[in-house]
């Protein structure tokens, strides 16, 4: 049983991290094309129901999470410098924005919740019937995306370990840049997110 | 194309460009918040999409460093915006003359 | 040197070194065999559904059940067989030796894929044991039946995404792996023709597969939340789950077809002693299938309700999509033309392929008009036109990748007389089961009823006669190719006299593929020597 010889290198992983970022898009582009058609269809009811969003907790949340994405590139640019110490510190700041923003996502949701708006709810079905889809594409957009920004920082936090045991360093920190090119993304489908759900008035 | 392979990308993005970037984005953020504020038509829907694609486009080029990746990557990205586009159109094909 | 895979175990011992393993080699005989046996229990529902339409009236199970039989037929074959089928097998195990390369771009994601692909199907099977029984909806789970109904619709489509995530990683890896590792000198156009249909077939899973997957996890929700998106009563739109579903599953019929096409295209030169005609015409028009096919999925929808401006034109481009199909028709005739044509078995199936596809091709042609479509929408013609294109196309091509690649994967030839004798019992029963099904349809038999009148029951019986005898086709088949992993004669490493790199290794391959790496300095069909 010989080790097999190392045959790959940075630039396939790479490849296949971009690879998967697109089929990330199109899974997104499934439910931008349905809230397209749907925008279009109940035009009115979707202008209406996102006046009632909280637009401060989501241009509050727009911008940190453009910030994290800022610390993760931040991260990479140091620890190719050989950094280390400011690259882990980065990347926790990363790692921590994502926090806060799944925090912000739950005191908004409760509050929707609380009001008894929720997909299937008695009081969400008896509204107009694009006010229950436009809520219905809010929540399972947004959940969706939580759940990626979930997964982005449990990756960081396994990086950070991985930076304290020497796994990833200066001069092999593909993991670390894949990690950031997903969190990246995140924030682009975020990017989307938050002028079609809170800025349609 | 073995010998071609190069270990690993040492090629980093100054941090100034990375502050300026996320400033930028920051400014484009709050820009967006203003029009959707004054403007309650339509229209400041569309302006927002092109923005916010703007912004895309900015973490695209220069927090992912697909300036500095070869061309094979800008063209995929391509590719994903014409499928999307087309299945777009295709779909309000039948969605607007129905 | 000189230790084939076999030998090789990392370590591990037993089952272990198989199912841990990330060598591609090992990885694709188990994709191999996992979806042979999900064809298995495709095949055996198959033949309980020709049996119960063998005559009008029960005959052995009832409505209910029957409309599990077809779903769970429609599920298992599409996404546990032909879908997975040439890629992971066949693919997985030749791609690397194809373009000289130790192993695929991610051993380890490929090793998850095929984890992901058992957990997905046992997952599939488990519907029928839990509470709620088996999904009845068709395997295409259209809404809002898909949402009332109280079977385990949830559980097939967590099924279905599992399995397409296991296709997303595949695809992705081929893609890595062609662009990054190909042997030096292995330009763009020196390619085999399989390792270029399988690069046309991953951009189309990595391209349309994630629509698939938003689209099942929508429904999943719909059905736990009441989500609404597909709900007319709440607003939503279910021709929108129809566009969102084909969006993919139009495109999967490439996934399945075009490897198939790879095949052929290899084994018709390698016959004939001949270098391909038209080689880049072939890498082309499999581009631009796999580019039309991704736009032309509302020719599904025609009856649905679509607007006629759509249905208009996703005819149109729907019959462009069957030029690049005839080119390559042409291409293997061409190809033959002069040659010195040995028929083998592998050829003899190939023959098969081209026949039944033909006819698959040609009546798709006649569904593709929209006027024709409104006729013999949903009827049995439409069931005899994708079980010509799809199992007589792509599961015939599969039979032909076994029977010319088998001995280069175990070392072993099977016995020529019996597989001549199964391919010709498959091609006579594969014909007298689904070509009454085509009269069927044109008479109007609608597809998924149980029960018929009995102006229909002469086809209908003709049409289950057949079932068995392309089951018996089958057996012989898989017990002759079966029995030469044990009993065969030693295949030497290229027994077909083919020019591709992987025949230039021994039989079964070494550990590492390659002792080193190739150096290509000729096209993949030109019958001048490589230097290894």
């Amino acid at each position: 049983m010989q080790a097999l010889v190392k045959y790959t290198d940075d630039v396939d992983a790479k490849m296949g991290m971009w690879l998967f970022l697109f089929t990330e898009m199109l899974f997104f582009g499934g439910m931008f094309l349905l809230y397209a058609v749907y925008s279009t269809k109940y035009s009115a009811d979707f202008s209406g129901s996102s006046s009632e969003l909280n637009r401060v907790i989501g241009t509050f949340n727009t911008l940190i999470l453009i910030t994290s994405s800022f610390t993760a590139a931040l991260s990479l640019s140091e620890i190719k410098k050989g950094a280390l110490q400011s690259a882990s510190i980065c990347l926790g700041i990363t790692a921590l924005i994502g926090i806060v923003f799944l925090i912000m996502k739950y005191i908004e949701w409760s509050a929707k919740i609380g009001h008894g708006i929720y997909p299937g709810s008695a009081y969400l079905n008896e509204m107009a019937h694009g006010k229950v889809l436009f809520y219905s594409l809010y929540f399972v957009m947004t959940g969706i995306h939580a759940f990626h920004v979930l997964i982005g920082i449990a990756v960081f936090i396994v990086i950070l370990f991985m930076l304290r045991n020497g796994t990833v360093r200066e001069n092999n920190s593909i993991k670390l840049e894949n990690a950031a090119l997903y969190w990246h993304f995140v924030d682009i489908a975020w990017i989307y997110l938050f002028p079609l759900l809170y800025l349609l008035r | 194309m073995l010998s071609m392979k190069q270990k690993e990308d040492t090629r980093s993005t100054g941090n100034g460009t990375l502050i300026f970037t996320w400033i930028a984005l920051l400014l484009l953020t709050g820009l967006t918040v203003w029009i959707a504020g004054v403007n309650t038509d339509r229209h400041g829907v569309a302006v927002n999409i092109i923005i916010a694609s703007v912004k895309a486009g900015l973490v695209l080029f220069v927090f992912m460093r697909l300036k500095y990746e070869s061309l094979f990557f800008r063209l995929i990205l391509l590719l994903i915006v014409i499928t999307l586009t087309a299945i777009m159109a295709l779909t309000f094909l039948d969605v607007l003359y129905r | 040197m000189g230790t084939d895979f076999y030998m090789n175990t990392e370590g591990r011992k037993g089952v272990l070194s198989w199912i841990l393993s990330t060598d591609h080699k090992r990885i694709g005989l188990l994709y191999l065999y996992a979806v042979l046996g999900f064809f298995l229990i495709g095949v055996i529902i198959g033949l309980l559904m020709r049996l119960e339409l063998m005559a009008p009236g029960r005959t052995i199970v009832n409505a209910r059940a029957y409309d599990s039989l077809f779903t769970l037929h429609g599920i298992i074959m599409i996404f546990f067989f032909i879908i997975p089928g040439v890629p992971s097998s066949l693919g997985n195990f030749f791609l690397p030796l194809q373009i000289g390369a130790r192993d695929v771009a991610f051993p380890r994601l490929n090793l998850l894929s095929w984890w992901l692909y058992v957990i997905a199907g046992l997952t599939a099977i488990s519907t029928i044991f839990l509470p709620g029984g088996p999904p009845d909806t068709g395997w295409t789970l259209y809404p809002p039946y898909s949402i009332k109904t109280p079977t385990n619709v949830s559980g097939t489509a967590l099924a279905a995404f599992i399995v397409g995530f296991s296709s997303i990683l595949t695809g992705l890896n081929f893609i890595t792996t062609i662009h990054r590792l190909r042997a030096p000198g292995m330009t763009w156009f020196r390619m085999p023709l399989f390792t270029w249909t399988l690069y046309s077939t991953a951009w189309v899973q990595v391209l349309a597969t994630p629509v698939l997957a938003i689209t099942l996890l929508l429904l999943i929700l719909e059905r736990a939340f009441g989500t609404g998106f597909f709900d007319p009563a709440k607003g939503g739109d279910p021709l929108m789950f129809e566009h969102l579903f084909w969006i993919y599953s139009h495109p999967a019929v490439y996934v399945m077809i075009l490897p198939a096409m790879g095949i052929i295209s290899e084994i018709v030169p390698t016959f004939s002693r001949k270098t391909v005609f038209g080689y880049k015409a072939i890498v082309f028009s499999g581009l631009s299938i796999a580019t039309l096919g991704y736009v032309v999925w509302g020719h599904h929808m025609f009856t649905s309700g679509m607007s006629d401006v759509s249905s208009m034109v996703f005819s149109f481009i729907t019959f462009a999509v069957a030029v690049p199909s005839g080119i390559k028709v042409f291409n293997w005739i061409a190809t033959m033309y002069k040659g010195s044509v040995e028929i083998k078995p592998p050829l003899l199936y190939a023959f098969a392929f081209i026949f039944l596809f033909s006819i698959g091709g040609l009546t798709g042609l006649v569904n593709s008009a929209v006027a024709t479509n409104v006729h013999i929408h949903g009827t049995f013609f439409i069931v005899a036109h994708f079980h010509y294109t799809m199992f007589g196309g792509a599961g015939f091509a599969f039979f032909t990748g076994l029977h010319y690649r088998l001995p280069k994967m175990t070392g072993r030839m099977y016995n020529f007389r019996a597989s001549t004798v199964a391919c010709i019992v498959l091609f006579i029963g594969f014909n007298i089961l689904y070509f009454p099904m085509f009269l069927l349809g044109w008479q109007g038999m609608p597809r998924r009823y149980y029960d018929y009148p009995p102006e229909f029951h002469g086809n209908n019986f003709i049409s289950t006669i057949g079932s068995w005898i392309l089951a018996a086709g089958l057996l012989i088949m898989f017990i002759n190719l079966a029995r030469s992993l044990f009993k065969g004669e030693k295949a030497g490493n290229n027994p077909w006299d083919g020019t591709t790199l992987e025949w230039q290794v021994s039989s079964p391959p070494p550990q590492e593929n390659f002792e080193k790496i190739p150096h290509i300095t000729r096209g993949p069909y030109s019958r001048e020597k490589n230097i290894l």
